[in-house]
């Protein structure tokens, strides 16, 4: 066989395999089943909806009442844990009995008191259960123009929810914390104190505890609050009045 | 060109000459010509060879002529050819085969999931109007919730602001008792000093009236 033959016989060959490369392939096997992923988890996320029809942030917002020596004062706070609430500091001031109640009007008493002279913030705790749902609080303080919701029960009424706008960073007009503290256009009420100022991820970034004239309201930072809660030596226990 | 292996010895007959056909390859293959034939100009070397018998020999096992060499090449590459193109159909065909007849199921399979889609399609309307109801029950639900809430948040206000009055009005009374007492002893004290508790307790008392007068309009205006 000449040495023509052989390339002929090769070449043959070659263009047989290279052919074979494209040929189409044969097709797979059919899935037997296909059970697809949920797009969606009601029972998540700050926002979800619990059994009730409440949300989290609604569940975490508790009413307080102070009967104080000779008055009586409502404001609000929210629950860090099963047996933690973070208020302001004048809204437990002078208080004779410290009274909570929850969303869903289950009434807890407090059992014990304290805040701190740095911001306008105690830390209230209770031997009954807060509930079951917490306030998730943010790692950054909210800058100018982030919009803030806010939950609580002004003038001591309805649970209610506003929205606001970060102004930015403002002296503090009460003069009752170190440092500054941030205004919002988000308008509360007397009650209001205490409430939780959420972002958009549901996550707690403020404390309200006052307004001004202009329906302007000023929240205690989260990075305050934050302070306060890893050092517990700035808290001092509130004794009882009367 | 022809060349004899050995010498020819005196006497003997010249043996007739064969041309030896070598091929490219190497190996030499004889091929019957006449010795006085001048070698070709083309196709292989030519070589003689020694004697008849091997010439004869030779002859049978001679290579075919170069066009039927070729033709054989040629044979042989359109055999191979044929034979790979035999087994392209052949695979071609039996992967059509198969596409057809994963075709054939999935259009079945297509077929049964629509007839499923247009059933779950009827019963995500029919989930979708029932959930509007019932987001609807649920809001109005919880906006009942709440209401009950904040009543039983407003009357334990009333009770603990009541209770607390209670304790004022207690006191109130408790001062106007002790103030009588005082004013029945009135030789012991200076008529300074009655007068001052005299206000101090109409003060305490009328504060504590004047809060429960607001109380009940605060109740009466809701």
């Amino acid at each position: 066989m000449s040495r023509r033959t052989v390339a002929a016989l090769a070449t043959a060959c070659v263009l047989a395999l290279a052919g074979c490369s494209l040929l189409p392939a044969a097709p797979g096997d059919l899935p037997t089943g296909f059970v697809p992923a949920p797009s969606v988890s009601p029972g998540q996320g700050p926002g979800a909806l619990s059994p009730d029809g409440f949300t989290a942030a609604q569940r975490m917002t508790v009413r307080v009442r102070n009967v104080g020596c000779g008055f009586l004062s409502t404001g609000t706070g929210f629950a860090l844990d099963a047996h933690t609430l973070v208020t302001n500091r004048h809204v437990i001031e002078d208080s004779k009995t410290l009274q909570l109640q929850t969303y869903d009007g289950r009434f807890i008493s407090a059992t014990a008191v304290a805040s701190t002279t740095v911001a306008d913030i105690a830390i209230v705790t209770t031997e009954e259960s807060l509930g079951a749902t917490f306030a998730q609080v943010a790692r950054e303080d909210p800058v100018e123009s982030d919009v803030v919701t806010v939950i609580g029960y002004p003038k001591g009424g309805r649970l209610s929810t506003v929205a606001g706008v970060v102004l930015g960073a403002a002296p503090d007009p009460l003069k009752s914390a170190v440092g500054t503290v941030l205004a919002t256009t988000a308008v509360v009420e007397n009650g209001s104190s205490g409430s939780p100022v959420l972002n958009e991820d549901g996550m707690v970034v403020g404390v309200v505890y006052a307004k001004n004239d202009y329906s302007q309201s000023f929240i205690v930072p989260v990075s305050t609050l934050a302070t306060l809660l890893e050092q517990t030596s700035l808290l001092v226990p509130e004794p009882a009045r009367c | 060109m022809s060349t004899p292996d050995e010498p020819t010895p005196r006497g003997q007959r010249q043996p007739a000459t064969f041309p030896v056909v070598v091929p490219k390859s190497g190996l030499p293959v004889f091929a019957p010509v006449a010795a006085s034939s001048a070698p070709r100009s083309e196709g292989p070397t030519v070589a003689e060879a020694h004697t008849a018998p091997d010439a004869l020999a030779a002859y049978e096992h001679s290579p075919a002529p170069p066009t039927r060499t070729h033709a054989r090449v040629w044979v042989g590459v359109l055999t191979v050819a044929s034979l790979a193109l035999a087994t392209f159909a052949a695979y071609l065909w039996v992967i059509n085969t198969q596409w057809q007849q994963q075709n054939d199921e999935l259009r079945v399979s297509v077929a049964e999931l629509e007839g499923k889609v247009e059933s779950s399609a009827a019963q995500v309307a029919d989930l979708q109007s029932e959930l509007l109801v019932a987001q609807a029950n649920l809001d109005g639900a919880t906006g009942r919730v709440t209401d009950l809430a904040d009543t039983s948040a407003n009357a334990r206000d009333q009770v603990a602001f009541l209770t607390e009055l209670a304790d004022s009005f207690q006191q109130c009374s408790q001062a106007q008792e002790t103030r009588i007492a005082h004013l029945q002893d009135a030789s012991s004290y200076t008529a300074a000093s009655l007068a001052a508790e005299g206000r101090d307790v109409k003060k305490y008392c009328d504060g504590v009236i004047d809060t429960y007068t607001e109380f009940l309009t605060t109740v009466e205006s809701h």
